[in-house]
């Protein structure tokens, strides 16, 4: 019920629009901001109505929440066969979070039927592993991180599945990892990685990944609160574990629980987070190597109160977080 | 009852904008204000297409008549590109008119800043970054 609402709400919203824009602009509102280009020229036209609507580039007024679509594909042996593009939303394609797009098409999970806890940090920990991603820096994602990130950064996650393993990528951050589903263990003494030592499993219809041995150098982001600012460090007993399924052709669903007895009071499992397969066939995979990059030279020379004000966001809640789940 | 309700919510959203992340590299508190946003129209003379931002150029006449070469961020390429923007774009409108509306940088904030929307010459409004006006919707732009 609350999701048909939403959509006939979506609706209303971009019916509304043209007409919205066009009262705007016959009312003759006055001019805002008082920039410095104003001076650059005038704008008496926008004061004269009558003007067909804005064009805005991106088509979002054709957004909508997809459907189902056919039933799950499966491989040869019988497994859902997860090989696709997926986007971090209910749209299968890229969105932007500026763009006014309702929220049951924006965001990964419903938080009235599905709700999630944020991370309970025990009280030693929150200082040593509550820190944000240091301003303006790219480091690897990490995992669960390079998938959970997508929340803010609305990028796609693809996925290769042939026998014996399953290819995760990311474009931002830019991450390979390689999970082997030949029924092999964990090492005995494996060594610490970026995206640490995945083995994954079938059970039912549910790809298991289980990752440990993940430098703590990197920061689960968007792992509960999402956004940087609210990123958190682990220690060496961290343990991931993903859960991936695809209940129709179009919508990938995934669960990640992190456990860490040094830093969280109890492990921490989020919602089921639905993915959407991207519809465009000209969506090509991007280049984003992050390294044409000023802004550590742009933080270094901002106010030491800022810069205190972004170390300890996070911690004291006062972090945004950004759009794409609640 | 539910969907009048859930509809009038989201009317209410369309009304007031949702300002959100729009794939945020960073938290944008951190380099600009977003209380000082301003309307800046003058001419395209450059687009730089980098990760993580990509960036567009233009001169602007300020106050004294002195022409001042703006630099604003956009959010990233990838993005753009899958919202309808592309470099291709800025180089078909590239010297011609163009206004911003964008917010100044907290560091050398008369002439570098991070653009919400804008539109080149071609008259197409494109969303090119976050929206962190509260309520600066696409119909109250000025352009």
């Amino acid at each position: 019920m609350t999701r048909t609402a939403g959509v006939v709400a979506a609706v209303v919203c971009f019916a509304l629009a043209p007409v919205l824009l066009d009262a705007q602009r016959g009312s003759g509102q006055g001019r805002r901001g008082g920039g410095q280009g104003e001076q650059g020229g005038t704008t008496p036209a926008a004061t004269q109505g009558a003007k067909p609507p804005v064009k805005i580039a991106g088509d979002f007024d054709k957004v909508k929440v997809l459907d189902p679509g056919p039933p799950t594909p499966r491989t040869a042996d019988g497994h859902p066969d997860l090989s696709g593009r997926y986007y971090p939303n209910h749209a299968g394609r890229m969105l932007q979070g500026a763009y006014r797009i309702p929220e049951p098409i924006m965001r990964q999970y419903d938080p009235t039927k599905t709700p999630q806890e944020n991370p309970v940090f025990r009280p030693d920990a929150v200082e040593k592993y509550q820190h944000p991603t240091p301003y303006g820096s790219c480091p690897p994602g990490g995992t669960p991180t390079s998938i959970t990130t997508q929340a803010t950064e609305h990028g796609p996650l693809e996925i290769v599945q042939v026998p014996g393993r399953v290819w995760l990528l990311t474009e931002f951050p830019q991450t390979i990892r390689m999970v082997p589903t030949d029924g092999r263990k964990h090492s005995p003494d494996p060594d610490p990685s970026f995206n640490g030592e995945s083995v994954g499993r079938w059970e039912g219809d549910t790809l298991v990944i289980d990752t440990v041995a993940i430098d703590t150098r990197m920061r689960n982001i968007s792992v509960g609160r999402t956004g940087d600012a609210n990123a958190w460090l682990h220690s060496e007993k961290e343990h991931v574990i993903e859960r991936f399924s695809r209940p129709s052709k179009n919508y990938l669903m995934y669960t990640v629980t992190v456990e860490d007895p040094e830093v969280l009071v109890k492990p921490f499992t989020s919602a089921p987070h639905a993915w959407t397969l991207a519809q465009d066939p000209n969506d090509v995979w991007t280049e984003y190597v992050c390294t044409a990059n000023e802004e550590p030279d742009v933080y270094k020379n901002l106010d030491q109160k800022t810069k205190q004000e972004y170390e300890r966001s996070g911690r004291d809640g006062t972090a945004q977080t950004g759009r794409g789940r609640q | 009852m539910k969907i009048r309700l859930a509809g009038a919510a989201v009317a209410a959203g369309c009304l007031l904008g949702f300002a959100g992340t729009a794939s945020a590299h960073h938290g944008f508190n951190v380099e600009f204000d977003g209380t000082k946003c301003m309307d800046l129209k003058g001419t395209l003379t450059g687009v730089i297409w980098e990760n993580p931002h990509a960036y567009l150029q233009m001169d602007v006449k300020d106050a004294a008549g002195s022409t001042v070469n703006w630099r604003l961020e956009m959010i990233t390429p990838n993005a753009l590109k899958r919202n309808g923007t592309t470099r291709q774009d800025f180089t078909a409108n590239m010297g011609k008119e163009m206004n911003a509306r964008a917010c100044p940088a907290k560091v050398d904030g008369d002439s570098r800043g991070a653009a919400e929307y804008i539109k080149l010459s071609d008259g197409i409004l494109r969303i090119v970054g976050q929206i962190p006006e509260r309520g600066m919707t696409p119909e109250k732009l000025n352009f």
